[in-house]
């Protein structure tokens, strides 16, 4: 399935939770915030990107976007619906 | 079915029912916190006192996800007593709540100083928050100008960040510098340059301060000096109670110890969070890393742990923060007197600081650029 994670760099304030959670989803920028990596590739990374999951990274992607202090990641399903925060 | 009770409500009290209820819908979680409100952004309370984002969005968790997850929440209530012999908690309301196992992680309290006067201000909860709302409000509509902030570390640079947004005439009271037993006098140095050039008033001063006023704050009087002050902004420390704990036969040091899978000499006792003093094996050291990152993880780890899956904590700790403009991280185990060696690369208002021990990096503090801590965070996990 495809998600598609957006992170709020204004909310990003570099805690950095979402690496911890999920290190091959998420690092940090030179600016201190949160981006997307795009799995097994070298593109430069991204505040907004989606991604094809399996049910279990897709778990995994929720855990790091609920550990965030700021609620700076959104995530949203192929439709294009929010599923994370909750509206 | 197994009853799992938690002493505290914050992140890792939280994170710790939220997983085990993800890990057994069918367990009882009990949550047994001080706090009323529901779970908060303690990170953000500054950004709350400043207007930048409104009440409602400092809530983690709305008041019905607890019963929309069949979490018993009990707020606003202090335990008591942990009977080990017998397995149960007794709270401040009278009750008594078996538990099965039991997870402590009931944070840190601030260090307060000894005097009663309004305009004296912490900033740990969201009730602080409110209070300093209160306070910035009406001594903006007085004409005060004059506040200031007391000590060098994460909640100072907080309070300097909010009173500098609002336009006041800040001191700053330092007993030794920042985070002195982290950073070396150069590092610290370019805080304190930073500080400076944004107009803030720095003094140092190794005694007590004695705070002056009828019923609100109006001076502080230090080292035969006498600063005018109708805010006083406290970031001195924060420190474990430790009563409850020792009375029951759980071994304490700075925090509750703990080891690698962060459980307690007792059986059927874990502890998480701000108050776990824990074998961090990421730096091969005993210590307590009171970070909201930190919580989130020990609290995901022990959940498991206490549903029967033993599993090794092990994650490189980090905290970041910014103080007028300058970007502060610190990575790891920074703590200088357990360092063999600290490497020290300072330049035009940035520094980079790596801690070694037996050769191998295992910590880091950056300041002005934070450029390499990812990095750098790599590069502790891998040794």
């Amino acid at each position: 399935m495809k998600i598609t994670i957006k992170v709020d760099p204004d909310l990003c304030i570099g805690v950095a939770s979402c690496v911890a959670v999920s290190p091959k989803v998420f690092e940090l920028n030179a600016e201190n915030k949160a981006v997307v990596l795009e799995k097994e590739s070298t593109n430069p990374s991204s505040y907004d990107r989606t991604l094809e999951v399996t049910e279990e990274e897709k778990e995994n992607i929720l855990l790091a976007a609920q550990s965030c202090p700021t609620l700076a990641i959104s995530l949203f399903d192929e439709e294009g619906k929010q599923f994370f925060p909750e509206l | 079915m197994k009853r799992f009770v938690i002493i505290g409500g914050g992140i890792a009290g939280t994170t710790a029912a939220e997983t085990l209820r993800k890990l057994s819908p069918e367990a009882s979680v009990s949550l047994i916190e001080r706090e009323e409100h529901p779970l908060y952004s303690r990170v953000l309370l500054a950004k709350y006192v400043m207007g930048e984002i409104s009440r409602e969005k400092l809530f983690l968790k709305k008041p019905e996800w607890y019963q929309k997850n069949n979490i018993e929440r009990f707020a606003g209530v202090e335990v008591e007593k942990i009977d080990r012999k017998n397995h149960f908690i007794a709270t401040s309301e009278g009750r008594e709540i078996p538990y099965d196992v039991l997870l402590i992680t009931s944070g840190l309290d601030v260090n307060l100083l000894p005097f009663d006067l309004r305009g004296i201000c912490y900033l740990r909860t969201l009730d602080d928050a409110e209070y300093l709302r209160g306070l910035i409000a009406d001594r903006v509509a007085q004409g005060e100008k004059s506040v200031a902030v007391m000590g060098g570390s994460f909640i100072s640079g907080e309070f300097l960040n909010i009173f500098s947004h609002f336009g006041f005439e800040i001191s700053l009271i330092l007993r030794s510098g920042f985070w002195s037993r982290s950073l070396s006098p150069e590092s610290q140095k370019i805080i304190v340059d930073h500080l400076e050039s944004k107009g803030i008033h720095i003094y140092y001063s190794k005694d007590d301060i004695e705070c002056e006023g009828k019923e609100e704050l109006q001076s502080l009087n230090f080292e035969n000096q006498k600063i005018p002050a109708s805010i006083l902004g406290v970031g001195i420390g924060l420190h474990a109670d430790f009563s409850l704990f020792e009375d029951s036969g759980i071994d304490v040091g700075k925090g509750i110890l703990a080891n690698e899978y962060l459980e307690t000499n007792a059986p059927d006792i874990f502890a998480a969070g701000d108050i776990a003093e824990f074998n961090d094996l990421t730096i091969k050291r005993s210590r307590m890393a009171p970070s909201w990152t930190s919580a989130v993880m020990q609290a995901r780890t022990v959940a498991q742990t206490m549903m029967g899956e033993r599993t090794l904590f092990e994650s490189v700790s980090s905290y970041a923060t910014w103080i007028l403009g300058l970007d502060i991280v610190f990575l790891g185990d920074t703590l200088r007197e357990a360092a063999d060696d600290v490497k020290v690369n300072v330049s035009s208002g940035k520094s980079e600081e790596l801690f070694y021990r037996k050769g191998k990096l295992v910590g880091a503090a950056l300041i002005g650029d934070v450029s390499r801590r990812q990095e750098l965070t790599n590069e502790i996990k891998d040794n």
